[in-house]
């Protein structure tokens, strides 16, 4: 009985984990172009112009903004991926 | 609308120069991310369980260092985020290997088309991840930091305004290439270089 109820608490923590929502978030910098910041959110997260020039410039204005949200593995990726474009990015709780 | 893979969507103006400097920037990336880059990625070994071995005694974690690659491999990614473990190590050398290959890209369009460089739309990406690189590890050299916030004062550009210059030189290129390439997709077209040689 206790191994069972220790493995059903192993499964239940791992997949709350799993599940838990987490956000990529880029930070404003001195280098990367305003138009270049924009041109990464259409281009990697196939947001509209609309979209991306909005959350660019809330980068710009507010020094960060949420760009993506997902569990944790997708927003590890997202991460790598703004970083593979020189953006300063990290990963939190949502 | 979508461009065609084949579209030119910028001509880089590699003319007085330019095409040697960037290509010698381009080229000084690559030699930095082959530091990064695990054995078998950059020699061939004569069975897989050397290249292994090779792959599994190299560090790339150690061999982040100076402002310049420590500004492109930021760490502190994740709240848990080991600067010792194997996640981080794989990150390196992943990132290694990708930029690597963009700039290789970029530096063998430089080399083929001498001063005018047309840049196709399946190019961008390498061209703007290539320049993106290059002008934050070149502005970490200027500022002295390693730091993504940190910004230039007057002093550091006046204590090394080629340097300055330089950065806004590529800040330049990347605006143009971007703001060309959204034309020619407004236009549903690329850029017409039949005339191209006339240019020079």
């Amino acid at each position: 009985m206790r191994v069972t109820e220790a493995t059903t608490d192993v499964l239940e923590s791992t997949a709350a984990t799993t599940q838990r929502q987490w956000v990529t978030i880029v930070w404003d910098d001195p280098v990367n172009l305003m138009s270049y910041v924009a041109f990464v959110f259409q281009d990697y997260f196939k947001y509209p112009r609309d979209k991306a020039e909005r959350l660019m410039l809330k980068v710009h204005n507010e020094g960060k903004a949420v760009v993506s949200t997902g569990n944790r593995e997708q927003m590890e990726r997202d991460v790598m991926a703004m970083q593979n474009y020189s953006l300063w990015a990290t990963m939190e709780p949502a | 609308m979508s461009l065609a893979p084949d579209d030119v969507v910028w001509l880089f103006d590699g003319r007085e120069g330019m095409s040697r400097i960037l290509a010698d920037l381009v080229g000084g990336l690559m030699v930095s991310m082959q530091q990064l880059m695990p054995p078998s990625a950059l020699h061939t070994f004569e069975d897989p369980f050397s290249a292994m071995a090779a792959d599994a005694s190299f560090n790339a974690r150690d061999e982040v260092s100076g402002v310049r690659l420590s500004r492109l491999f930021p760490r502190h990614t994740t709240p848990e985020f080991d600067p010792q473990g194997e996640e981080w190590e794989g990150m390196v050398r992943a990132r290694a290997v990708a930029m690597h290959g963009h700039a290789s890209a970029v530096l063998a369009e430089i080399e083929e088309a001498g001063e005018l460089v047309p840049v196709r739309e399946s190019s961008v990406h390498a061209w703007l991840q290539t320049l993106g690189a290059l002008r934050v590890a070149w502005h970490a050299d200027l500022v002295g930091s390693d730091a993504p916030n940190a910004e230039a004062t007057k002093a550091q550009v006046r204590a090394n305004p080629a340097m300055a210059t330089l950065l806004d030189w590529l800040a330049y290129q990347i605006e143009d290439l971007i703001t060309t390439r959204e034309a020619c997709e407004e236009a549903g077209t690329g850029l017409d270089i039949s005339d191209i040689e006339d240019w020079a």
